[in-house]
């Protein structure tokens, strides 16, 4: 079953590959935030100019005084920054497009400049930027007839469809004020649309997304639940390697890292510019170690009374008194021991059985790997205790009972027996 | 639960203030409480005698406390050690089935990683400044 479970696990990773593959050479490679026609080279018009074009492809409502120009037409714009046209706004006029963006932080990048016929010949046409009608950062108003860039960061509260407009703000009696854009560009925040479903200390991953930037940022791995690292940066790339990409970055897990228990976890990224991305979930396997569970962890359930004197983890009677007399040194368990018991049936006296039980739990991902039992370490007088199977069965269970089952002869005699008890869980996480 | 299997053969077990001399000790009947005083009281040469053994007290005691002598602590300390051992060996284990998993998954990583950034050099997407 579990051979089958990895199988399927593989083919998953392989399909979840060759899909990050295809979504990489394919068209739809662009943030959800492209603008349609953001350079206005559609439609193509040469030297000359249109008023409200219509039309496949042109993305943009241009409504009133605004349109598409090329360079060298009658508008006199400087050269297009991207492209050989420009869209011109002129009065009141407005150009809008509805585009789907994913919420969070935004960037519009646009270059602008002013129209060197303006009337009068130094006047300026601020444009207004908005979404859904609203105004974002100040207004663009270039004071050169070169082309300048400028960026409005905005924010959008609710993923899906929202309207960007440029609006002209000036149409006094007698003014003729222009302004030509160009170049507009959204850098939505970062999204991550694959990443990794495994991740452990010292473990490289990538992920793949959008609007990364151009410059490396950050990846952050946020644990919930801790208990002792809730949030860590990741070091891009393998070690002292820078790997970062508009839409792929990768970054290994500190090796060293420890007091984390298993959980998913949230990957992030955050650009150099400060726009965190959404969280791709992964399940953090912490590494593993194995300790010896110390007697202070395990409880006495039930020290058997059956002998003249018993005792259990050094609970109960240790100092009665035989008629000849018993060695009340060593007796078990020892201080590295998980548990012990002892139980004496004065020479002579006493023939008897008995349960001893105990029992013990573990959290934070802890669990139980192997008991080990000892009868030997003491020389026997007649009595024996059997290796106990704890309940559950080791190994995984995290709270078990053990039973232990003694037996002394006919002629007295004691028995003491030890145990230890191997446990594995997260390292640096208390059990 | 115990069982008296012993029987003194002077009544007067129990009650004497001082150790007694030289007197016989008949296994028997007789409660736990009563054999444990007698013997308590007897003196080293008091006979006993049980299933049919007779010995002096200083001779029983002698061979019950070496039949329950206690643990023996250099035995203990090897044992402890054989235990950190263990643990240790099993730590080391452990490390050694991580390790081999995590780097046969940062090998497919990497690899995936390289071939996905060839792909974004390939198709001219935007380039960061630093790259593989």
């Amino acid at each position: 079953m579990s051979a089958l479970l990895n199988v399927v696990k593989r083919l998953s990773t392989l399909l979840a590959f060759a899909l990050s593959i295809l979504w990489l050479t394919s068209a739809s490679r662009a943030s959800a935030e492209d603008v349609v026609n953001g350079s206005f080279e559609i439609p193509v018009l040469g030297s000359n100019f249109k008023y409200n074009p219509t039309g496949t492809g042109i993305g943009w409502t241009f409504v009133g005084g605004s349109g598409i120009q090329g360079n060298g037409s009658a508008w006199g714009a400087t050269s297009a920054p991207d492209g050989v046209q420009t869209a011109f706004i002129q009065g009141l006029g407005t150009i809008s497009q509805t585009i789907n963006f994913n919420a969070g932080s935004h960037t519009l990048s646009v270059q602008a400049a002013r129209r060197s016929g303006n009337v009068p010949p130094d006047g300026l046409q601020p444009i207004k930027v908005s979404i859904d009608g609203q105004q974002i950062g100040s207004l663009i108003s270039p004071a050169s007839t070169g082309f300048s860039p400028f960026t409005i960061p905005f924010s959008i509260a609710t993923s899906g469809a929202h309207t960007l407009s440029f609006a002209g703000t000036l149409a006094a009696t007698g003014e003729d004020l222009s302004t030509f854009i160009d170049a507009v560009v959204i850098t939505g925040p970062p999204q991550i649309t694959f990443g990794p479903s495994d991740l452990f200390p010292n473990s490289f991953f990538y992920v793949l997304g959008t609007d990364f930037g151009d410059q490396a940022g950050t990846i952050n791995i946020h644990f919930p639940k801790g208990p002792s690292t809730t949030d860590l940066n990741v070091p891009i790339g393998q070690p002292s390697s820078q790997w970062w990409y508009p839409g792929l970055t990768g970054g290994t897990v500190d090796s060293a890292l420890a007091g984390v228990i298993e959980q998913t976890v949230d990957i992030t990224i955050t650009t150099k510019d400060g726009k965190k991305s959404n969280a791709w979930q992964a399940t953090f396997h912490p590494r593993i170690v194995a300790e010896h569970l110390p007697q202070s962890r395990v409880t006495v359930v039930a020290c058997s009374d059956g002998a003249h004197m018993n005792s259990c983890n050094h609970i109960g009677d240790e100092s009665g008194e035989c008629p000849f007399g018993f060695a009340t040194e060593g007796i078990p368990p020892t201080a590295s021991d998980s548990f012990g018991g002892h139980h004496h049936g004065c020479f002579g006296i006493s023939s008897d059985s008995g349960t001893d039980t105990f029992s013990a739990s573990l959290n934070n991902g802890w669990t139980f790997e192997s008991l080990g039992f000892s009868s030997t370490t003491i020389n026997f007088s007649n009595g024996t205790a059997s290796t106990p199977q704890t309940v559950p069965a080791l190994p995984g269970a995290t709270s078990i009972k053990i039973p232990v089952n003694w037996h002394i002869g006919a002629t007295g005699g004691f028995v003491g027996y030890e145990g230890n008890l191997t446990i594995t869980g997260p390292k640096g996480v208390s059990f | 639960m115990l069982k008296a299997r012993l029987a003194l053969s002077m009544a007067a077990l129990g009650v004497a203030s001082m150790p007694l001399a030289a007197q016989n000790i008949v296994a028997d009947k007789l409660s736990q409480p009563q054999l444990m005083a007698a013997v308590k009281n007897a003196s080293d040469d008091t006979v006993i005698e049980f299933q049919g053994v007779k010995k002096t007290k200083a001779q029983w005691r002698a061979e019950e406390m070496a039949r329950s002598k206690p643990t023996d602590p250099a035995k203990e300390k090897e044992l402890e050690r054989e235990r950190d051992a263990q643990l240790e060996a099993r730590n080391i284990q452990l490390d050694k089935e991580q390790d081999s998993r995590i780097e046969a998954e940062n090998a497919q990583a990497t690899a995936k990683f390289k071939e996905l950034a060839r792909h974004q050099r390939e198709t001219g997407s935007q380039i960061g400044d630093s790259r593989p």
